[in-house]
């Protein structure tokens, strides 16, 4: 039986060349008895760590490889024979990559000449310019190391022929010769996934392509005795294949991390130094460094597991980084698995007391585990930058990399990109993409493309969504991990090629999370968190308005006013807890301890949602049903075994964790068999093998005396974790910035509010929301104006409010401003602006910019209002600076004659203001409309939350919100807002349906509807909707003239309104 | 909004492709009928039409009569329409738009009705509108009363020349400005025409008559570089009606010979009747077309060529006469196709030098033929071709040719071998159908018992 090896595979990680992920070839390759296999990819080795994990799992020889693609044509398949074999190969590629910008390597044969000890090369013939049997010698001669020549069937006619003369020329240079398969797929039907990534990536219709595609499905993995029937009449080309195989023995499992070593000194090692370190910091944390014996204890075993694991240089480096954002003033917070230890707490990564949320570092890491310790570190989103700058200065950018993220195809991209191949028109496209709810849509059913308006039953269509469904999951592109980095004290280009990210001073190597996970390869998160601006922003204020000194950590715990407010739902801005779904959780939940935020964090997430844990947690806690723990039958043993794992939550698994320890605990997986549980739900792909873990978990409960019921639900919500995973380690860092942010509104609203919009755009509410929200508790908030406000919202004393400070609204709310302009208009500020033409003279601003400013209606302080502004601004001009015109700022122009502009009505000006800065201080546009809205029975939202239950109710406002949840089966949430508070609307399935065009385009609805109070939430369930979205015009026109203003509205299209409906007040904001 | 947010909307949306040149075909059409109003008749934008009715009221009986007759056959046709009559075009377009029906006939009045409408009734651009609403200027009479020079002022850099258009409008509108109206007819480029005081009748009269235009015209086209390549004889009837010719050329021509040559093949089309009182020949489309010299064999040789095809294509009609385009394409007799003359760009160059040779004649259709002895996965031994036997000498292949599978095609995957039989002839010959090879690939015939067929397909030199 003669033996084969594939050495010349694309995988899709050739990026649109090759039709099969790394693990269907490696699989295929073991299915049909191949002795090995290589992946040889273009210039990259971003799949093989996939082959590798494939290869383990299968018991399958694979040897890592590359493909290198010369930039003079040339192009070799490269296997390196040991380890500094393949540190030269990745390093040869660093070089590449770094020449060329972000996507491409550069190389030369003279490149891989300074590389090639320890590499076996094989010269693919048909890309020598030459003539082959001149030029060979020369390769290599010039590569000095051992050198093949391929030879693959090709099924163009003369393969015989063509391959006896490779033989030949190849003999009589002394070159042997190697049998290849040119792989592009694992089996044939990947033909047509072939062609059409080809065609994306010409950007070519099928029609179009012609050439480009494939002749036949020939490219596919073919067994040992079909390689030998084609090259029968050379079988030393298949013995070769062996010979490359036997003298490959590098694996990359050799790849031995070494973590930086953060050393201090040469006397003392790593662990040395981070046990000095966390025992004389966790002193700090407590009261006259008096640390409880419990927590030394728990040090002690956790720096114990550390030793034993060797992390202590990994948790050196993370405290190294939040050091340096400490010391520069930047507010950050770690979380992640081991961010909730002891260590962290005393090391200040994070102020989440372990103790306090008894979250235990063993259920994260411990000596059976062997993944590695996770820290992700959230900075403040505006610095977070400098953080990342710091990190690639201390380490160098040879021991330092962002991770990347392996960019796929998801059901909108695929359909969008295969659409355009197959020939469908742009609307086609749009519509059937449209269809799509969701990032990871399932297979499109043919209703809704009926639904769309397309006949389900066309060929062509069918085969564009099959083959659209087919290319889900395909990589795309490498792009960078938002803030995932690696770092090593030997170069890291000896373990992973490094590559230009598309951002400038940014350097991503090609492996993604899991390719690190797969390696154990220590990462780093270092993410940006809108909130920590806010609240660093929120402390700095305190301290200059109210001279007080908070942090993180000194913010009083268990603020008794802090939970009232959160129990009310009271919560516009408050982190995590402000969405619409938790205002609804808040007051049935009912927070009392830092523990139940956690919870509350956790809950509102589509995982317990989908695993319908969410109301027997609730009714648990509210007491109207028994906190029951999950017992098996005692005949298989412990019935409490679970108890350990459910307990804090009432017997409802809530967290991820919690779901895995189930699998593990009860359904007798292994732990790693529970990590590769919930990676295979996560990528659905995947679901043959879904399917065996689901019978396995259900098995496994029911087999050791659980109820099938428990079993499945357990099952289900892990399905929900996979998609969404939100783990109790993440949540609790949330939670602590949850309360935080909590405690600043209760007490300090004006701040916060300040704040939140000084840290804009984050959250889940526009500016406008947060201004009234602040209003509404009493916060006194002041108009824009040119001779006081800076870019920033301000505090300005106010000697008759509660807190003594009010909002001053800044430039940053006006639209199209930029902050370097108003900088130039606050640095010249030394008097008071007198007009227009004075602020003109001193800050020189652009003339559109200052316009601006007249129509946010800023320049009250020079008594004139925004249309006298606007016309004085009209009449400047944009002189150029130069000396010659500097005397032209002397007034003296010709005193132009008086203008008697008509006064703008309130109303219109309410209208502005929302163009200029999406929110108006003068009054809320439906005040305007409020005696027609009364004359027709119209209630105002804060009325009805008085009424009973059940009760009949019709009110109007403005569309904030519109939310269709993918988990709410087809029911759309509104809320809608008047001038006296918000309304939440719950619009079901079926009146949707009806009033689809009511719903989706209206800027102002009036909805009827039937009243319903749950746990203190109201909510107006829709029966009738109607769009009044042209009452609006009627603001700007003047309400004065109603029937004027009629008259105004063109009796034909085409002489259009001056404002549309859908400028006059900004869109809501859509989720799906 | 995109069509997706539209449907989102109202999913069971009826949607129609937009067709504005159709529209506008349309429209003209449209304004020629109504020349029968009166002679001034122009097209006004994408949805108007403005007619210059100066001096023919009175033949429909006055202002009214006239919008109501119009407004009446419109709506006979099925036309919805919008109708006002005033003293200039501004004030008609105004009016129509947004007060229709209306009739004014003395400047003061209209002044008084423009000033009470909208600003957007003075048809300024959106953006303009905007700011002069912004400022409180929401009716055209607000414009009016505005001192021009601080009007002037407050719009200058890049809108300066909106401003200049949009007092341009006032004064229109005001009635300062006249603005003519552009009649609308279509005028072609070049045309020349005779008229006759005695009606032509006989064939030959009118083929003199058309030399001599040919003539005219082509010194015309001459004196400007100008080729052409549609013409068009207009022989206007003493009855009123009007016969047309058209002919068409492959490349520009200016060449009297041959110009009437291609007429004279149509001429007999021409129906006399009672005779043509006036004879208009039109150049409808001309290109640039230097002066050349003839004398050289090569272009003579073309020459000669392209003139054969414009008479055997004006003889035949044009899409009978085609030529060969290569196409990419695997498929042997997929990769050309015929098409106009016309096209220069035949693509052959494309035909990549790494595929294999393709055979100097390929049969209409692939011919099957009976493989006697057959090895797997190689050329036959042994074959019958149209009766005939073949032994084949030597051999070469397979190339293997799968369908196009993105028009579905059920054809199984081909394998072409190039064989050389014991007569001397090399031939080139496919299985159709793949043989099952264990472990590699299952039967590609659906239906088992089918063996693969043999076919014969086209010939070497």
């Amino acid at each position: 039986m003669v033996e084969y090896a594939e050495l010349q595979i694309s995988s899709n990680f050739s990026f649109l060349r090759g039709a099969s992920f790394p693990e269907e070839l490696i699989i295929s390759a073991k299915a049909i008895g191949l002795s090995a296999a290589a992946i040889t990819d273009r210039n990259t080795v971003a799949g093989i760590v996939r082959a590798h994990g494939a290869a383990k799992t299968h018991d399958m020889t694979y040897i890592p490889a590359c493909r290198l693609d010369l930039v003079c044509g040339l192009s070799l398949l490269a296997y390196p024979t040991d380890k500094a074999a393949y540190a030269r190969l990745t390093e040869l590629l660093t070089i590449g990559n770094r020449r060329a910008e972000k996507g491409s390597c550069y190389l030369y044969l003279s490149d891989v000449t300074a590389f090639s000890e320890g590499i076996i090369f094989t010269l693919l013939p048909e890309t020598v310019s030459g003539a082959l049997h001149t030029e060979l010698p020369l390769i290599k001669e010039q590569l000095n190391t051992d050198l093949y020549l391929a030879a693959s069937y090709s099924y163009q006619g003369n393969d015989k022929r063509r391959i006896a003369w490779l033989a030949y020329t190849a003999a009589q240079a002394h070159v042997p010769l190697v049998a290849t398969g040119n792989i592009l797929f694992h089996a044939p039907e990947r033909r047509q996934i072939a062609d059409v990534i080809n065609c994306i990536r010409e950007h070519k219709t099928i029609e179009e392509a012609g050439y480009l595609l494939q002749q036949n499905a020939e490219r596919f993995l073919k067994p040992a005795h079909e390689m030998e029937r084609l090259f029968s009449d050379h079988p030393e080309a298949l013995k070769n294949t062996m010979a490359i195989k036997e003298a490959c023995n590098f694996s990359l499992d050799e790849l031995r991390y070494n973590y930086p070593k953060e050393a201090v000194s040469k006397d003392i090692t790593p662990q040395e130094h981070l046990e000095n370190l966390v025992w004389s910091r966790i002193k700090e944390r407590y009261e006259n460094g008096k640390v409880p014996a419990s927590i030394k204890k728990t040090l002690a075993h956790e720096l114990a597991i550390v030793s034993r694991k060797n992390y202590a240089p990994y948790f050196l480096t993370v405290n190294d980084i939040v050091e340096y954002a400490r010391t520069n003033k930047i507010l950050c917070q770690g979380r992640g698995s081991a961010a909730n230890s002891l260590i962290c707490f005393a090391l200040r990564i994070t102020d989440v007391n372990p103790e306090q949320v008894d979250l235990l570092f063993e259920r994260f890491i411990s000596d059976a585990r062997s993944e590695p310790p996770d820290i992700d570190v959230d900075f403040e989103h505006e610095r977070r930058e400098e953080v990342i700058q710091y990190i690639y200065k201390k380490y160098g950018r040879a021991h330092a990399g962002l991770t990347a993220t392996l960019i796929t195809y998801r059901a909108r991209s695929a359909i969008r990109e295969v659409g355009k191949v197959m020939g469908l028109s742009e609307d086609m496209i749009g519509a059937l993409s449209g269809t799509v709810w969701g990032s990871y849509g399932k297979e499109i059913p043919d209703s809704q493309v009926e639904e769309a308006g397309f006949d389900p039953n066309d060929n062509r269509l069918r085969q564009t969504l099959n083959l659209a469904h087919e290319i889900i999951g395909f990589p795309r592109h490498l792009s960078q991990h938002v803030g995932g980095f690696v770092l090593t004290e030997t170069p890291l280009h000896e373990i992973v090629p490094i590559q230009n990210a598309a951002m400038q001073d940014r350097t991503v190597i090609e492996w993604n999370k899991d390719d690190l996970d797969a390696l154990e390869i220590l990462k780093v998160d270092v993410l940006s968190l809108g909130m920590l601006t806010c609240i660093r922003k929120s402390f700095q204020m305190i301290q200059a308005c109210h001279n007080k000194l908070y942090t993180l950590e000194n913010i009083p715990t268990d603020d008794r006013p802090t939970y009232k407010m959160l129990h009310k739902a009271d919560t516009i801005g408050v982190f995590q807890v402000e969405s619409r779904a938790q205002m609804s959780m808040l007051p049935r939940l009912r927070p009392n301890v830092f523990y139940d935020l956690v919870v509350q964090v956790a809950i509102v997430r589509p995982g317990p949602i989908q695993g319908d844990m969410v109301h027997p947690y609730l009714r648990r806690r509210q007491g109207l049903e028994k906190r029951e723990l999950p017992k098996r039958d005692p005949r298989f043993g412990s019935a409490d075994e679970l108890n350990e794992v459910l307990e804090r939550t009432y017997g409802v698994p809530l967290f991820q964790e919690q779901a895995m320890r189930i699998a593990i605990v009860a359904a007798g997986f292994t732990p790693e068999e529970a990590d590769q549980l919930r990676r295979s739900m996560a990528s659905f792909r995947n679901q043959g093998t879904i399917h065996k873990f689901q019978e396995k978990f259900i098995n496994g409960m029911t087999s050791r005396g659980y109820e099938l019921d428990f079993a499945e639900r357990c099952f289900k919500q892990i399905g929900g974790f996979a998609d969404y995973g939100f783990p109790e380690s993440h949540a609790a860092a949330f939670a602590m910035l949850a309360y935080a942010s909590a405690w600043l509104k209760c007490h300090f609203p004006h701040v916060f509010a300040c704040a939140l919009l000084n840290s804009q755009p984050m959250g889940f509410y526009a500016p406008a929301q947060i201004v009234r929200d602040a209003r509404e508790h009493g916060v006194k908030a002041r108009e824009v104006d040119i001779n006081i406000s800076t870019w920033n919202n301000l505090l300005e004393p106010e000697p008759d409010n509660r807190w003594g400070w009010a909002l001053r609204l800044g430039f940053r709310q006006i639209k199209g401003i930029s902050e370097d302009n108003a900088n130039t208009l606050t640095d010249n500020r030394l008097r008071p602006y007198t007009d227009v033409e004075d602020l003109h003279i001193r800050t020189r601003l652009p003339v559109a910019q200052i316009e601006k400013l007249a129509e946010a209606d800023a320049f009250r302080s020079c008594g004139l209002d925004r249309r006298q502004a606007l016309w004085q601004v009209r009449g400047l001009i944009d002189s150029p600076d130069l000396p010659l015109f500097s005397h032209a700022d002397t007034k003296d122009k010709d005193v132009e004659p008086e203008t008697e502009l008509p006064t703008m009505p309130l109303s219109e000006h309410v209208v502005n203001d929302y163009q200029s800065m999406r929110l108006s201080l003068k009054a809320h546009p439906l005040s305007f409309l409020r005696p027609t809205l009364e004359h027709k029975g119209i209630l105002r939202c804060a009325d009805i939350t008085n009424l009973k239950d059940g009760a009949k109710a019709t009110v109007a406002g403005l569309v904030l919100v519109r939310q269709r949840p993918g988990s709410a089966k087809g029911v759309i949430f509104l809320t809608v807002e008047d001038e006296t508070g918000v309304a939440n609307v719950v619009v079901w399935k079926k009146v949707f349906e009806n009033q689809r065009a009511t719903v989706m385009s209206s800027r102002l609805l009036i909805i009827e509807g039937k009243l319903q109070h749950e746990s203190g939430v109201t909510h107006l369930v829709a029966n009738d909707l109607s769009d009044a979205s042209t009452e609006l015009l009627k603001l700007s026109d003047g309400l004065e003239n109603d029937a004027e203003a009629s008259l105004q509205l063109p009796a034909y299209r085409s002489g259009g309104h001056p404002r549309n409906v859908k400028d006059l007040i900004p869109r809501s904001r859509d989720f799906h | 909004m995109t069509l997706a947010e539209a449907r989102a909307i109202h999913p069971v949306l009826h949607v129609a492709p937009s067709t504005p040149e159709a529209d506008q075909q349309k429209l003209e059409d449209l304004t020629r009928w109504f020349i029968r109003y009166t002679p001034l008749v122009a097209v006004d934008g994408d949805d108007g039409i403005l007619l210059d009715v100066t001096g023919c009221t009175h033949l429909f009986g006055g202002e009214e009569a006239m919008l109501d007759s119009i407004k009446t056959r419109l709506r006979d046709s099925g036309i919805n329409s919008q109708i006002s009559m005033a003293e200039n075009r501004r004030m008609a377009w105004a009016f129509s738009h947004y007060i229709p029906g209306t009739i004014t006939k003395n400047p003061t009045e209209s002044q008084a009705i423009l000033s009470n409408l909208t600003m957007a009734a003075l048809q300024l651009d959106d953006g303009m509108q905007q700011m002069l609403f912004k400022l409180g200027l929401k009716k055209a009479g607000q414009l009016f009363d505005l001192p021009r020079a601080s009007l002037m002022q407050r719009f200058r850099g890049k809108d300066s020349k909106k401003i200049e258009a949009l007092i341009t409008r006032m004064d229109q509108a005001e009635g300062r400005r006249d603005e003519p109206i552009i009649p609308f007819t279509l005028l072609p480029e070049w045309q020349v025409r005779m008229a006759f005081s005695e009606p032509l009748q006989l064939q030959e009269m009118v083929s003199t008559a058309i030399k001599e235009l040919l003539l005219e015209l082509t010194d015309l086209l001459a004196e400007a570089d100008k080729g052409v390549m549609r013409l068009a004889l207009y022989g206007f009837r003493v009855d009123g009606s009007v016969q047309k010719l058209m002919i068409g050329t492959n490349k520009p021509s200016r060449d009297q010979k041959h110009l009437m040559r291609l007429l004279e093949e149509k001429l007999p089309d021409l129906e006399a009747e009672f005779g043509f009182d006036l004879l208009l020949l039109s150049a409808e489309e001309t290109t640039h077309l230097p002066p050349e010299q003839t004398s050289s064999a090569k272009a003579h040789a073309e020459h000669s060529i392209t003139e054969f095809l414009d008479r055997i294509g004006a003889r035949l009609g044009p899409s009978s006469v085609r030529k060969i385009k290569h196409r990419q394409s695997y498929i042997p007799e997929q990769a050309q196709t015929f098409t106009s003359l016309q096209t220069n760009e035949l693509h052959w160059e494309e035909y990549p030098s790494t595929l294999p040779i393709r055979p100097i004649r390929l049969l209409l259709r692939p011919e099957a033929i009976h493989v006697m002895a057959e090895v797997p996965e190689g050329a036959p031994k042994r074959f019958r071709w149209r009766r005939v036997e073949h032994l084949v000498a030597k051999a070469e292949g397979p190339e293997r040719i799968a369908p196009e599978w993105w028009i579905n095609s059920e054809d199984p995957t081909r394998d072409y071998y190039q064989v050389e039989v014991k007569s001397g002839a090399r031939l080139w010959l496919f299985r159709s159908g793949l043989y099952p090879i264990k472990g590699v690939r299952p039967s590609e015939n659906r239906k088992q018992s089918t063996q693969p067929q043999w076919f014969m397909h086209g010939f070497f030199a």
